[in-house]
């Protein structure tokens, strides 16, 4: 959808992250899901690598 | 009480040592404790705490895990009698309803001895405990791990006020325990138990994990350090008038080598090296709370790393009698 | 005042009680609170804070309590027992609530005709997110800092190559089809399209053309390294272009730093050719390049707002650097202020929540006297090298070195509150602020400087001294904390309100100029 397009369209939004974000637009009565985003391996890159090497074991 | 329910709960799977305790007993009048959204607390009259969550926690100790979805609400109110009249149910008057626990899976709250060699937590490990820690912030006594790591020198780049205050004790405690001196581990214990916010408040979370992993590696040891089994006794009986009756409850327990689910899990992934399982129970600790699931995992953090210390000094001492 | 409340047998968990305790500390008048199970040790830390008192004494540790250190000027211990109540039952209806899928894909399933996709995770992780929603088709919002720019580089070319908006990295405003992202406020829906590069630049031009009577159709945000060589503007490139295509714009509203010279050219070759009317406020940047391209320069984020409005109505467009009110009525501020003052008391402070207001002040001010600040206009001006306390001081408060791991300043007042403690002293004659609201920032900025205003002033007292305080509200009436009570909290407080931040600059210079004569 080009940004001209996306003018003429109702918003709908994906928050991830601040979840008050997320409270604002439904307050607004706008159309939002939140996603319930957690980093992989509890936030550690390198065991997030780590992890994935030992999946695919 | 003619058999006539409005309705009828299942228990999916109950804790051993509940199954014990009904078991021994022909009737008990609970009485509901205090009711959250996942779980409900009973007291039995001689102060014993048994607790009724939905399926989406964690099962503990004297616990049990019922089918309730989570959209249900629970069939109590404070203060309601719950009786206990064998027939492996419960019956809750005022509801006109029944817990049922006949077909109930039974779960044994401790850990078995690993079939493998019990080894220190590796440094990977424990830097992904740490990690996880420094990056959750989780407003619990956890943070103190940014004072105690080196990562600064300042008690107040803790981010709260609970952790700022309890910073110097909780490392006199450390130093204490490092040395193995029983007694003032003891005496610096008393100035952490029942310290933070909430019903297992902060400081109680840590010093579990301190009481479990103790009591495990004299088990598995088969050290039988009898300084060291009073000791854990002793802070049982300290918490006993010093802090609330569920974290009261949580700590005899840990003096007993018993813990919820997600606690034991840790353990056990940090006794067999197991990083991927390790990584998984972390994750479902800190999803049953935040604040406790952290304060837990600073404690298990500290614990390890003491025993990776004391490993080193065994080394060496090791060395020098080969050497001799 | 100090006062607690025991509650028998009242159970919550940890979580609960930290974040309660946390959002009713925010409450003004608010010193300190605890909400905590009353064990022994919790005790302790209640003493060791002076907050013991007597209903404390027969506490057990399966009691709750809420201990609260407070102005009783300014909140009641009912009324703070009554937050926590309401806060209690909004935690409990929270848990209850919708669904919530654990990834981007799972909620692209989920939210039929998602078209938008708002980002604000810690940066490291946020450059792949985007990377999925840019691919799923979705336009991008991204909050999130600490992205490299290389991978602000690769979205932003993806995005163009899709012809989808990539707004930010670290993009703090937007409104899209009427919806405020962010950091926005409510504005009127209208005809002048804005893109812009500085998060409260662009906020400040929205509500002064809000205030002057029209709205704006869209506004996009590009994120503050848009012009830089690297990026060579892909977005405010791509929004100028969207914004020439859109029959709703008429007039269009470009706002940043001095862009990179190359990266200027290819913006001005474009604006060449608009056939829409262009302002141009590229701040304390070179107004020759802009004329010769047709377009309109401006003197400050008021006068961008001007200049679009005059232009949409097809009035003369003018240069605006005066007041709104009367030459009286400012002479008679700048007097009044001036007469509060004794001697000794000489020192600017401009204590700024939002960057690009700061940086309008510095640049304003800093011609004609020096200022010392975090973002000074010449290194020598760095506040490293001020000695003491003694010297005029601009602030932007919303950089890192300050924030030291809190929300950003518009979110948590407590950041400047601290500067109004450190900073504010006997030789201080004016302190400078903005007020920023909108969606976004604080449930109550004004109050929070309100309250700062009024303990320095206390404290001032003390030594016979007083204070001159000058704000601007970057706000309107529609917005969530509502610019009328903003002004009137502030005004209560004895702050000089000014109709925007251009013209607040322009006072503290007057008054400045008053006191050092």
């Amino acid at each position: 959808m080009s940004v001209n397009e996306l003018f003429k369209r109702e918003l709908k939004v994906i928050n991830m992250g601040l979840e008050s974000f997320y409270e604002e637009l439904r307050s607004q009565d706008v159309g939002t899901i939140h996603v319930d985003w957690k980093p992989a391996a509890g936030g550690d890159k390198k065991m997030a690598s780590l992890l994935g090497r030992l999946k695919g074991l | 009480m003619a058999g006539r329910f409005e309705r009828t709960i299942s228990v999916l799977q109950m804790s051993q040592d509940l199954y014990d305790f009904l078991l021994q007993r022909d009737d008990v009048v609970f009485r509901v404790h205090s009711i959250f959204r996942g779980a409900v607390n009973l007291l039995s009259p001689d102060k014993e705490l048994a607790t009724i969550a939905r399926t989406d926690l964690d099962i503990m100790p004297m616990g049990m895990i019922v089918d309730l979805s989570s959209h249900a609400a629970w069939p109590f109110e404070n203060d309601d009698s719950v009786l206990y009249g064998g027939q492996m149910e419960f019956v809750l008057p005022n509801s006109e309803s029944r817990i049922r626990f006949r077909n109930a899976r039974v779960w044994s709250p401790e850990l078995a001895v690993p079939s493998g060699e019990v080894t220190c937590a590796s440094k990977e490990m424990l830097d992904l405990i740490k990690k996880t820690l420094l990056e959750l912030d989780s407003g619990g006594v956890a943070s103190v791990i940014r004072f105690i790591d080196g990562d600064s020198n300042e008690p107040s780049s803790c981010t709260n006020i609970y952790a700022r205050f309890i910073t110097g004790d909780i490392c006199s405690f450390l130093e204490a325990v490092e040395g193995k001196n029983w007694d003032l581990s003891l005496s610096r214990a008393e100035l952490l138990i029942g310290f933070g916010p909430g019903l297992t408040p902060s400081c109680d979370d840590f010093l579990a994990a301190f009481i479990l992993s103790l009591y495990y590696r004299n088990l598995w040891n088969h050290s039988d350090d009898h300084a060291l089994l009073n000791f854990l006794h002793d802070v049982v009986d300290l918490a006993r008038s010093r802090t609330t009756i569920v974290s009261y409850s949580m700590l005899k327990h840990a003096s007993r080598g018993k813990a919820s689910c997600s606690y034991l899990k840790v353990l056990d992934a940090l006794a067999t090296q197991n990083i991927p399982e390790l990584h998984r129970a972390i994750e479902r600790v800190l999803e049953f709370g935040a604040t406790s699931g952290a304060d837990f995992l600073f404690g298990v953090w500290c614990i390890q790393t003491i025993f990776s210390r004391w490993a080193r000094q065994e080394e060496c001492i090791v060395k020098k009698e080969d050497r001799i | 005042m100090i006062q607690s409340i025991v509650r028998k047998n009242a159970y919550y968990d940890s979580v609960t009680l930290m974040l309660i305790s946390r959002e009713m500390k925010s409450i003004e008048g608010v010193e300190e609170v605890l909400v905590g199970m009353g064990t022994d040790l919790n005790l302790d830390l209640v003493r060791n804070l002076n907050m013991f008192d007597a209903n404390l004494e027969s506490i057990t540790p399966n009691d709750l309590f809420i201990a609260a250190k407070f102005n009783e000027e300014f909140v009641t211990m009912e009324q703070l027992v009554e937050s926590f109540e309401e806060q209690i039952n909004r935690k409990k209806d929270a848990s209850a609530g919708d669904y919530r899928p654990p990834t981007l894909r799972s909620a692209i399933d989920h939210l039929e005709g998602a078209n938008l996709v708002q980002i604000s995770i810690p940066g490291q992780y946020a450059a792949e997110e985007a990377e999925t929603a840019l691919r799923a088709g979705l336009h991008v919002m991204m909050f999130s800092d600490n992205v490299s720019i290389n991978d602000e580089l690769r979205l932003k070319k993806m995005a163009v190559e899709k012809g989808l908006l990539m707004m930010g990295p670290d993009c703090g405003t937007a409104i899209i089809n009427g919806v405020p992202l962010c950091f926005a406020n409510v504005v009127s829906r209208g005809k002048i399209g804005l893109v812009g590069a500085s998060g409260t630049g662009t906020q400040e031009i929205t509500v002064r053309i809000d205030q002057l009577g029209e709205g704006l159709s869209q506004v996009i945000g590009t994120g503050g390294r848009d012009l830089r060589e690297e990026i060579g503007g892909l977005m405010m490139i791509q929004g100028i272009e969207a914004l020439l295509n859109d029959p709703e714009t008429e007039v269009i509203v470009l706002v940043s730093k001095p862009p990179h010279p190359t990266v200027e050219k290819k913006i001005i070759d474009l604006v060449k050719q608009a056939d829409k009317p262009v302002v141009i406020d590229f701040i304390g940047g070179d107004a020759a390049s802009i004329v010769d391209a047709g377009a309109t320069p401006c003197l400050s984020l008021e006068d961008a707002a001007r200049k679009a409005v005059a232009l949409l109505r097809g009035e003369k467009v003018v240069d605006f650097d005066g007041f709104d009110a009367s030459e009286e009525e400012i002479e008679k501020l700048v007097s009044g202020s001036a007469a509060k003052l004794s001697a000794g008391q000489k020192y600017l402070r401009a204590l700024y929540t939002g960057g690009t207001l700061a940086d309008e002040a510095i640049k304003y001010l800093g011609d004609h006297y020096p200022i010392y600040s975090n973002i000074p206009l010449t290194p020598d001006r760095a506040l490293a090298n001020l000695e003491g306390l003694n010297g005029h001081i601009c602030l932007d408060l919303g950089e890192d070195e300050f924030t030291r791991g809190r929300p950003h300043p518009m979110i948590d007042p407590l950041t400047r509150a601290d500067f109004f403690k450190t900073h504010v002293n006997s030789s201080t004659a004016v302190v400078l602020c903005d007020v920023v609201i909108g969606y976004g920032a604080h449930e109550n900025p004004a109050g929070a400087v309100a309250a700062s205003v009024s303990e320095a002033r206390e404290r001032l007292k003390a030594e016979g001294k007083d204070l001159v305080v000058v704000a601007s509200v970057t706000g309107t009436d529609k917005d969530p904390q509502g610019l009328d009570q903003s002004i009137a909290s502030l005004e209560q407080a004895g702050v000089i309100v000014m109709p925007s931040n251009a013209q607040a600059v322009r006072l503290v210079d007057l008054i400045m100029e008053k006191v050092s004569a």
